[in-house]
């Protein structure tokens, strides 16, 4: 697989580095900005509320 | 076997990748979410206290308590929470409602619970780790801690009085007297609910603190938030 990623990259060795870690820094920013916000609420991590709340929260 | 090693190796690297991400998710949660988002919240307290600041509410009658206008609006922040143990500059600002999209900015406030200042049980919720991790130290309060809200009209002080650890389910600590539903208030309560233990949810830190004074806006700050605990 990521023999495959490094295969298929241009330029010699340094230049295959440097690209791997543009693409990884990349691939990290998209994860904090879009996948692990949609994410987080999805899991039972942390949960502040009582479960039943005299009133309860409306939807938001 | 050629075959069989490469599907192996395949498996392997997803492998290796799966746990980078969940690594990178516990940074993002509790690092990066924790710092941006804490200053974020403590920047909106302040910019809150701020445009309490200018509204120069009317001059209260002395020893009156004023309470809110009754109908405040999901989401709207109404207020700004300031615990001295919990840091200097601690401040949160204070959102109606405990909704997920509330929690995620702010301390959130009971729908239905009493109001800052109003006998009854003012209950808030913020969340423990995540979010900014604003109460992360919230086992750290002490009785006799100041606890103070503020909100256009000034300053509501209260004392820490106990803390407890309860199941999610229990919201008799929330009821208008503490651990006593049913029964009517003549006392002014402020409690606190977040998670327990600290990067998990399956029970709840709770802490109850009494009514100790109202202290106007025109007096300036409480003597509790200028660094004298």
């Amino acid at each position: 697989m990521y023999a495959a990623l490094w295969r298929a990259l241009p330029g010699g060795r340094p230049v295959k580095a440097l690209l791997c870690v543009v693409l990884f820094a990349a691939v990290v920013v998209a994860l904090f900005a879009w996948v692990f916000p949609a994410v987080a609420p999805l899991l039972p991590l942390d949960n502040a509320t009582l479960n039943a709340p005299a009133s309860a929260p409306p939807s938001p | 076997m050629n075959a069989m090693r490469r599907v192996l190796f395949t498996l392997g690297e997803l492998m290796v990748t799966a746990g980078v991400l969940v690594f990178l998710f516990i940074v993002w949660q509790y690092g990066w979410v924790g710092w941006t988002e804490g200053h974020s919240q403590e920047a909106q307290a302040k910019v809150l206290s701020q445009q309490f600041d200018a509204v120069h509410p009317a001059p209260s009658t002395p020893d009156a308590i004023p309470v809110l206008e009754q109908k405040i609006a999901y989401g709207e922040l109404f207020g700004v929470i300031r615990i001295p143990r919990l840091g200097a500059t601690w401040a949160k600002p204070v959102g109606e409602g405990v909704g997920l999209d509330v929690l995620l900015h702010n301390v959130g406030h009971y729908e239905g619970t009493a109001l800052p200042g109003q006998v009854g049980n003012a209950s808030f919720a913020g969340h423990r780790s995540g979010a900014g991790n604003p109460l992360i130290d919230i086992d750290t309060i002490q009785p006799g801690d100041a606890m103070v809200v503020e909100t256009k009209d000034g300053w509501y002080v209260y004392k820490a009085e106990s803390h407890e650890i309860v199941r999610p389910n229990q919201v008799e600590v929330i009821a208008p007297v503490p651990d006593h539903p049913g029964q009517a208030p003549t006392q002014r309560w402020l409690t606190l609910t977040s998670c327990n233990p600290r990067w998990g949810s399956t029970g709840r830190y709770i802490v109850h603190a009494r009514f100790d004074r109202f202290v106007p806006r025109a007096n300036g700050e409480p003597a509790e938030l200028k660094g004298g605990q």
